[in-house]
């Protein structure tokens, strides 16, 4: 009788009911029904448990962080550095309002700051250039949904804790997916705008764009720096130092590596005007945010939750001292909003540890385990049918509380199945966050319509081609693992992972 | 309807300052918070030297913020809910099924409220160690002369106030709900989310 809680939950749910309560109310119903009410005790206790735990923290930190820089003014920065860039292809500020996003889920990990940071922005502009008011939100919204899959992520720290996952895992995990619904997007832009005649190819590289003395030597000496880091890996290898390097080596091969990077520094200043690098320089400091935050945790030095607080510290250190563009006045509302977020989050996530319970109390997943097994057990069309599954359950819900929901009933069935754990969060995760995109109740998509004043039903339909690229993207993760797993098994984070899966083991 | 709107008015000018001033706490918290990690990575990192109270610190503060903004999202109805249906009904079917909706989730709230109080009150204590420490270190207890102790129970008493503001909201809510349906939405318009909470 115990199992009826979930159907119980969903007519909860279609009615009205708040996800939070309806996690609650359901179970506990039938709980009480079934003369269980010791068990409501141990409900309980697993939300206060579930919440009282430090990974969580770095929840409302990274919305803190995301939330400092919307509103200091990184976000005009990182959109001129892509102008300068990529505005020179044809439907340039399309393809700059892609890159934009790419660059700031590097920084915020949260959908509807992008489309309400870049879409405020950028929408106008494409208005004037001369792209459809409609085409631009959508564009918005579509790149929008890189937010949550390039990390740092939400949704992925929710996934972690809940289903006890890797953290540093799954942020790896999230890269090159993102990275493919960016270029994707990409192409299908360049594609339409072929057919659809948008703006043509011109250089927008903002003239007469100063900066600080200050800012001009930290971003010189960061770029340097950074530069010899990528660089550093390719001098040890080719110049021979061995596989055990000692201090000194360590520091010459750095040496070498900086010197390297000068020499492309100052070729590089000869090919591009002025304009183009104090561009550059003033988003040197923005994108150091990224390499504090995914440096920090990939490279093993801090805790997510570490990383998340230094976050936190740059953003405000940058807003507030350097660009100076973040008033203090603004700081309250800065942290009511993110406070506020991020409290909704934590009783949900509360909430999802109770469920769990049920879940397992009820052995609801080993029912429906043997229910979709008797469908088939050919993992590859279980995987397609899940894939449907969580693109509708995304249609009408956010991805956080989806993932909450659906992440204890399903995870542990494909995972006994031979999925890899981090590749099954990779396909959960990029899927209801595509959803956030898709009508009727993508959340991104209201507030591309309240940014933009298209309706949501015309944004809705301007979306479909976008939405078709992220749907293959899907795919492509559901059944090449590599795509997930590649970076996490390179940089150690998971072992025993079978990189070619199902799809690839069966063709060679 | 004089009588309900003044109740109602009295309850909604008590739930202004109550959730205003738990806005104000959660952003002391929040600070607090960021401070305390920040202060553990630089005594780990530059001091080589763990502290053992900033993560529990931050933990408790996190569950108190929670429990200082959390009421503000369910009286501006942050709380995530599907209500393609509900839209879909005429409006005195809607406010009929929102009103048992509010009271479904008052239901769970003082169900949670009992098991929280008695998670609260239950009679072993424990002590925070880590909290205990900061006391210690501090010097906190030598100047004033006390013998300060924290208490594990000082950071589940966090759930009992979030729940008995909810309470208060919900009850608020269904007011304000029956109201609607009894007279209508002109009257008794619904909430409107503080420009702080929106970011406009």
């Amino acid at each position: 009788m115990l199992a009826l809680f979930l159907p119980l939950f969903l007519v909860f749910l279609m009615f009205g009911v708040p996800v939070f309560f309806a996690m609650l109310a359901a179970p506990g119903i039938l709980l009480y029904l079934n003369g269980q009410e010791k068990d409501v005790a141990l409900m309980y206790r697993n939300i206060f448990n579930g919440i009282d735990n430090g990974v969580l923290l770095a929840i409302p930190f990274f919305m803190l962080a995301g939330e400092l820089m919307n509103r200091g003014g990184i976000t005009e920065r990182l959109v001129s550095f892509c102008q300068a860039i990529i505005g020179s292809v044809r439907g340039g500020l399309a393809q700059v309002n892609i890159l934009s996003s790419m660059l700031f889920a590097g920084m915020s990990g949260s959908a509807v700051a992008d489309t309400s940071a870049l879409g405020s922005m950028l929408i106008p502009a494409m208005e004037k250039e001369g792209y459809t008011r409609k085409f631009s939100a959508a564009i918005t919204a579509a790149s929008s949904v890189i937010g949550p899959i390039i990390p740092p992520s939400g949704i992925m720290i929710i996934y972690a804790y809940v289903m006890e996952v890797s953290v540093a895992a799954l942020f790896a995990g999230g890269i090159i997916p993102g990275i493919l619904v960016g270029l994707g997007l990409m192409i299908v832009t360049r594609l339409m705008a072929n057919k659809y005649e948008y703006p043509p190819a011109k250089r927008v590289v903002l003239n007469n764009v100063t900066i600080s003395p200050g800012e001009n030597l930290a971003a010189r000496i960061i770029m340097r720096i950074m530069l010899a880091g990528v660089l550093y890996p390719l001098v040890t290898s080719l110049g021979g130092f061995g596989e055990e390097m000692t201090g000194g080596q360590r520091a010459i091969a750095f040496a070498i590596a900086l010197v390297v990077g000068e020499v492309i520094v100052q070729i590089q200043r000869r090919l591009m005007s002025e304009n183009f690098r104090i561009v550059t320089k003033r988003a040197v400091l923005p994108l150091l945010t990224p390499v504090i935050i995914l440096g920090g945790i990939l490279g093993g030095v801090a805790t997510p939750t570490e990383a998340s607080a230094l976050a936190v510290a740059y953003a405000a250190f940058l807003g507030l001292i350097v660009l100076r563009t973040l008033n203090l006045k603004e700081v309250p509302g800065v942290l009511i909003r993110s406070a506020t977020t991020s409290g909704v989050v934590l009783l949900l996530v509360g909430a999802a540890m109770a469920f769990k319970t049920v879940v397992s109390l009820s052995h609801a997943a080993e029912d429906l385990a043997v229910f979709i097994v008797s469908i088939t057990s050919d993992p590859l069309f279980l995987l397609l049918l899940i894939n449907i599954l969580l693109f509708i359950v995304g249609m009408f819900l956010d991805a956080g509380p989806a993932i909450i929901i659906l992440g204890p009933i399903l995870a542990p069935i494909f995972i006994n199945m031979g999925i890899h754990p981090v590749h099954f969060a990779m396909i959960m995760s990029v899927n209801l966050t595509v959803g956030l995109a898709t009508p009727p109740m993508g959340l991104v998509l209201f507030v591309a319509s309240s940014v933009s004043g298209v309706k949501v039903e015309a944004i809705s339909r301007a979306i479909l081609p976008f939405l078709a690229v992220e749907v293959f993207v899907i795919f492509l993760i559901t059944y090449f693992p590599i795509i997930s797993l590649g970076i996490p098994k390179w940089l150690g984070f998971v072992k025993d992972a079978d990189l070619m899966g199902p799809l690839l083991g069966a063709i060679f | 309807m004089n009588t309900f709107s003044t109740l109602l008015a009295i309850i909604g000018g008590f739930n202004n300052r109550l959730l205003s001033f738990g806005r104000s706490l959660a952003c002391v918290a929040m600070v607090l918070m960021v401070f305390c990690i920040l202060l553990q990575i630089f005594y780990r990192y530059a001091l080589n030297n763990a502290l053992p109270w900033p993560e529990e610190a931050a933990r408790a503060l996190m569950i108190w913020m929670m429990a200082f903004v959390a009421p503000s999202a369910y009286r501006y109805a942050g709380f995530v809910a599907i209500e393609m249906v509900p839209d879909m009904m005429p409006k005195k079917v809607r406010a009929v099924l929102m009103f048992s909706i509010l009271l479904l989730a008052t239901l769970v709230i003082a169900i949670m409220l009992s098991h929280a109080w008695a998670h609260f009150s239950a009679p072993l204590l424990f002590d925070s160690s880590g909290l205990n420490r900061l006391l210690q270190d501090s010097g906190i207890n030598q100047l004033l002369g006390t013998s300060l102790e924290f208490k594990t129970a000082y950071i589940y008493l966090a759930m009992s106030v979030l729940l008995v503001i909810m309470l208060i909201v919900s009850a608020e809510l269904m007011l304000r709900q029956i109201a609607q349906f009894i007279w209508s939405e002109e009257e008794f318009p619904s909430l409107q989310t503080p420009a702080v909470m929106v970011g406009d």
